[in-house]
């Protein structure tokens, strides 16, 4: 699955659904944070999360919600089919530091970038050494959301909370289409295997 | 001499008696000279007839030996006449004997065997197999004295001779012999050569997760099915590009071929795959449309060869295309290759929106999708796509807890699998080869 997690510290619930786009469904009962589309909850420390299986973009919207703050803000994102993921961490505005996994880079299963917390060393450490203790097991894949687990409270796998407010998507909300790069190759194959059919066509007697 | 000094002091007629004396011991010489050279004359003519029966009864027996197990009783010319007549013209011949010896079946069959190995050692080795053995012999010759060039030559003769012998006395066992020849050349050299293919194309690359469902028969009998369907299109394009209507063994062995060829691509190897496809859609075929002949072989290998090619190019682009897709469009991929699977299944998938299911061990889980049939729900999949896809921790805890918990896992190969191998039977490669195609209803000479 894929699904987007963004943390925000010290504002109003309002002030960050406005800024993403984002507004209450007026009437809906309040679920699990996967019962809809976008779902937000507030986490004790003044954290506020907002949760979406598909329609929240990280590096545009977590950078718009932090905007809302000066303290900190967090997100992940993460894609369970490939076993991609990655967090972002802001202060004041300002991206501080970032952790990705990706499954095909061996070298640095965890890619730390900027002045990251001393929580992502200790989180990356314990998971690297598991992941050697148990191989087959992708324990790297669970730390860009442990940050954020750290940070807001909220552990994606393990919640059980039902209070979650549905939220949808406003007429100001950025519309931002999921387009897949553009390829030339599956064109350029289409056409070589016609214009080769076509011409062993032709040059038959 | 001093007999002579002394008849000269004597007188005249001592002199004559002297040489009427040594006239008469030269007489006798002689006549002993010319009776020793006669006993002699007579010794080497009882030997030299005593060696020559030897070695014309040995000869004779080798003849009667190599036509006993060479020349097939059904086949009437008999390729060595030239053998038999010396042999009569030496010797009487032996009376043939009233029925067949009781080991008559088993040389033929082992004179088949072994027409049937020199195919498969002559295809195997692209020929050279003859002249690796007469260049060994010809260096053991060399050792003795002889001239290796000379010998050499004697010897390859010799091998083509026999060559020529089999293709006229066992044509249908050397066929199978050079077919099946071909077929280990295309699968050891193959097994190499792929090997080689994925190390060098890193997105060929990527095992399967131990926790991955295998194919259920449903699927392998799809796969198969598709993979008939492949090479029922592939026959179908060639007929349309060279403007004519296939048999129906052209269209069977173009079956047989692809649905081979799809099972085989399982194993994720798509120019192995398609080697296989091509060999033995020609195979099939040439035996479908009235035997093996002499042509079968090399048409084989050159299938095979092109679609190893074809397969292994197409099928490496698009696994290296894949791989290099961004996560979002994996993600995607992966999720939409679990919903076809599911069809082949018989199951419905539920919507995209997902749920939580809770685990009995605490935490709950977030499968990909969710399986229905007649409205029950029945699996929940987690999707895996890439080569270095793996479950995480609470993903193998819902392996270990759930019964209907189900991992699919999908490689960029796969794709290029999906792709390559039906190029490969439908690319109209047969330009490029050098043998001629089988007329239908070709049978073998």
């Amino acid at each position: 699955m894929r699904a987007t997690l963004i943390g925000v510290q010290g504002v109003e619930l309002e002030v960050v659904l406005a800024a993403l786009g984002l507004e209450p469904i007026s009437g809906a009962p309040t679920g699990d944070w996967v019962d809809c589309d976008y779902s937000c909850r507030t986490f004790p420390g003044g954290w506020i999360v907002v949760t979406s299986q598909l329609n929240l973009d990280l590096a545009t919207d977590l950078e718009l919600a932090a905007s809302t703050t000066d303290q900190m803000a967090v997100g992940c994102e993460m894609y369970s089919i490939p076993m991609h993921s990655y967090a972002h961490g802001y202060r004041n505005g300002q991206l501080e530091w970032s952790v990705t996994h990706d499954p095909d880079d061996e070298a640095r299963p965890l890619a730390v970038e900027g002045t990251p917390p001393a929580i992502v060393a200790e989180l990356g450490a314990k998971a690297l050494k598991a992941q050697a203790d148990e191989n087959g097991v992708d324990f790297a894949f669970d730390v860009p959301m442990q940050l954020v687990a750290h940070y807001t409270g909220f552990v994606y796998d393990e919640d059980e909370a039902t209070d979650w407010v549905r939220l949808r998507a406003t007429a100001a909300r950025p519309v931002r289409p999921e387009r897949p790069r553009r390829s030339l190759w599956w064109p350029l194959l289409l056409i070589g295997l016609l214009f080769l059919i076509l011409w062993r066509w032709w040059t038959i007697p | 001499m001093r007999d002579f000094q002394g008849a000269l002091r004597r007188g005249v007629g001592d002199i004559n008696g002297w040489i009427a004396a040594r006239e008469a011991e030269l007489k006798q010489g002689v006549t002993d000279l010319e009776q020793a050279a006669e006993a002699r004359r007579r010794q080497a003519d009882n030997a030299a007839r005593a060696l020559r029966a030897n070695v014309v009864s040995g000869v004779e027996r080798v003849v009667e030996a190599s036509a006993s197990r060479l020349t097939p009783r059904t086949v009437s010319p008999s390729p060595r006449p030239a053998a038999n007549t010396h042999a009569v013209r030496t010797r009487p011949a032996p009376p043939a004997p009233p029925l067949p010896a009781p080991g008559h079946k088993t040389q033929e069959m082992l004179a088949h065997l072994n027409a049937g190995a020199r195919g498969a050692q002559d295809a195997f080795t692209l020929g050279l197999g003859d002249h690796f053995v007469a260049g060994a012999g010809a260096l053991g010759d060399a050792v003795q004295g002889k001239d290796i060039a000379a010998s050499y030559q004697e010897r390859m003769d010799r091998e083509r001779a026999r060559d020529a012998e089999d293709s006229q006395n066992y044509p249908a066992a050397r066929a199978t012999g050079q077919v099946l020849g071909v077929g280990a050349q295309v699968l050891i050299p193959g097994a190499v050569l792929g090997r080689l293919g994925v190390m060098l194309v890193p997105a060929a690359q990527g095992a399967r997760i131990a926790q991955a469902a295998p194919l259920i028969l449903r699927e392998t009998a799809a796969l198969a099915a598709a993979g008939g369907a492949v090479g029922v299109a592939g026959q179908a394009a060639d007929d349309v590009t060279n403007r004519k209507i296939g048999t129906p063994g052209d269209y069977g062995g173009a079956i047989v071929g692809g649905t081979l060829g799809a099972l085989a691509a399982r194993r994720g190897n798509v120019a192995q795959a398609s080697a296989a496809a091509g060999f033995t859609q020609s195979v099939a075929q040439d035996t479908l449309n009235g035997g093996l002949n002499t042509q079968s072989a090399a048409r084989a290998r050159e299938s095979a060869v092109a679609g190893a090619t074809v397969g292994g190019l197409v099928g490496a682009g698009v696994a290296r295309h894949i791989d290099g897709l961004p996560m979002k469009a994996k993600e995607l991929t992966g999720e939409r290759l679990s919903r076809v699977r599911n069809f082949v299944r018989g199951h419905k998938t539920g919507p995209t929106q997902k749920t939580a299911h809770k685990l009995p061990g605490g935490g709950h889980t977030l499968p990909d999708l969710r399986t229905y049939k007649n409205g029950l729900p029945q699996e929940l999949i987690e999707s895996k796509f890439g080569r270095k896809a793996r479950l995480s921790p609470r993903q193998i805890q819902a392996t270990l807890e759930l019964k209907n918990y189900r991992v699919d896992h999908s490689v960029p190969r796969d794709i290029g699998a999906a792709l390559g191998l039906p190029s490969s039977v439908i690319f109209p490669w047969d330009w490029a080869m050098t043998q001629p195609q089988p007329e239908p209803g070709a049978t073998a000479p």
